[in-house]
């Protein structure tokens, strides 16, 4: 009796919000009855009683509570249909979309421009003003959640690219072609990040498989283009890092491939 | 729910949150993850959820699922069987708790075999009960029992090895704080 007591009474909370449920009145009629079971109830509440006071003392980040209230904020979808001056701005828009069809169709953008938006994005996600769609540890499980979405997926990752972990990803439109990036743990500066479009969205599109090397502020980026995909390698250790991560392309597995495995 | 009962929402449970994620997690910043994600999940879905005196239970199943899905990758808990309770529980002096933070005892929880650490924290937390924690884990309210008694005699022992641990060094939760009071 007094082991089956103990085992209840194991999950009796010491502040008292469980006394008036009746799957422990048995067992603590039980221990009003036995001393030796009353003595264990006493030490186990006393013992329960310090590690809850003692957990409470473990307090979050100072930060956490801003980043959860702005990272909220900032994902939330914007109520735009209720702003009428947005209502004006979006039919301008639409008339201006509609004027720029005659004159330059489709959209197609220099791969520089590109390549300025995509950095900003990600400076943005660094910064905590945006934040990822996806988390996840394992670049198939964001390639697979791309897919889901529609989203430019890599169909091939560099294979020591693809045996990082990942911290998740993020996919969004801009002027009409939609982007993808996939952030990998690497080095001591937060990571390596991957950024996928369709090949068709850029006038000149970064060359097949010689990947081309370049700078922008604290960026350094290495772009490749293969099959219908173009794709941008961004981090802050250097060029170095970028060549060493992006070497076997060649021979990388394939991610599709791995896809059907599962 | 408006921006001010959210904000509500954040206020009354993110740190609780926080401190079981990072029970399971074991480092801080994964912990301040899964608590982010998990109120983004909030406002993204938790409109859909009717009674809003369950949304503790939802945000508490939440974070440990998406602690399950991105940083666990083995098998879901196995079934453990009620079976008694050990009679041999070592003797932890109230004065060991004048002696240790709540990071000593967080480094400890940690230490428990995680079958048993989820339900031990939550029940720590002493925001949710038995019944709770059974939907939270989807288990069965026996094997929560079951859990929460050998859980209890395992920290009692990890509280005792990191107290004479930490009697030695200062330890400090974070990244690699259990490797090393274990080592």
């Amino acid at each position: 009796m007094n082991e089956e007591a103990k085992l209840i009474l194991s999950a009796y909370r010491p502040n008292g919000e469980d006394a008036a449920d009746p799957a422990f009145a048995q067992a603590l009629a039980a221990a009003g009855n036995d001393p030796a079971l009353a003595e264990w109830l006493a030490d186990q509440q006393a013992f329960d009683r310090a590690v809850s006071r003692k957990l409470a003392e473990v307090s979050a980040p100072d930060t956490l509570r801003e980043r959860i209230l702005a990272g909220v904020k900032l994902s939330r979808p914007r109520r735009w249909w209720r702003l009428p001056q947005l209502w004006l701005a979006a039919a301008a828009v639409a008339l201006l979309a509609m004027l720029g069809s005659f004159v330059r169709s489709p959209s197609k953008y220099e791969i520089a421009e590109w390549q300025k938006h995509a950095l900003s994005v990600l400076d943005e996600l660094e910064n905590g003003r945006t934040g990822f769609d996806k988390r996840g540890r394992d670049s198939s499980q964001l390639v697979a959640w791309l897919r889901t979405q529609s989203a430019p997926a890599p169909t091939e990752i560099p294979a020591k690219l693809s045996a990082r972990t990942t911290y998740g990803c993020k996919t969004w439109q801009w002027n009409g072609q939609r982007i993808s990036l996939m952030c990998f743990k690497a080095g001591e500066k937060g990571g390596v990040h991957l950024f996928t479009t369709d090949r068709a969205s850029l006038t000149k599109a970064p060359p097949e498989g010689t990947p081309a090397f370049d700078r922008h502020g604290n960026w350094f980026v290495a772009s490749w283009s293969k099959d219908r995909h173009s794709y941008m390698l961004a981090g802050e250790e250097g060029e170095p890092m970028l060549r060493e991560l992006i070497a076997q392309r060649r021979s990388s597995q394939q991610i599709a491939w791995l896809l059907e495995l599962r | 729910m408006s921006a001010i009962d959210f904000d509500q929402l954040v206020d009354r449970h993110y740190q609780p949150l926080y401190r079981f994620a990072l029970s399971l997690a074991k480092k801080a910043e994964e912990a301040a993850d899964l608590t982010q994600q998990t109120f983004f999940l909030w406002a993204s879905k938790g409109h859909q959820l009717r009674d809003l005196s369950k949304a503790k239970s939802w945000l508490f199943t939440t974070i440990y699922r998406e602690y399950i899905s991105t940083y666990r990758h083995t098998s879901r808990f196995p079934h453990v069987e009620i079976d008694e309770v050990s009679d041999n529980l070592p003797t932890i002096p109230p004065s060991v708790f004048n002696e240790i933070d709540g990071n000593t005892v967080m480094v400890a929880m940690t230490q428990v075999d995680e079958v048993y650490r989820a339900p031990l924290v939550l029940f720590y937390l002493d925001d949710l009960s038995y019944k709770e924690i059974a939907d939270v884990l989807d288990v069965p309210i026996g094997t929560v029992m079951s859990r929460l008694a050998r859980g209890k005699a395992q920290l009692r022992d990890r509280l005792l090895e990191v107290r004479n641990v930490s009697a030695r060094k200062v330890v400090t939760f974070d990244a690699g704080a259990a490797q090393q009071t274990s080592a």
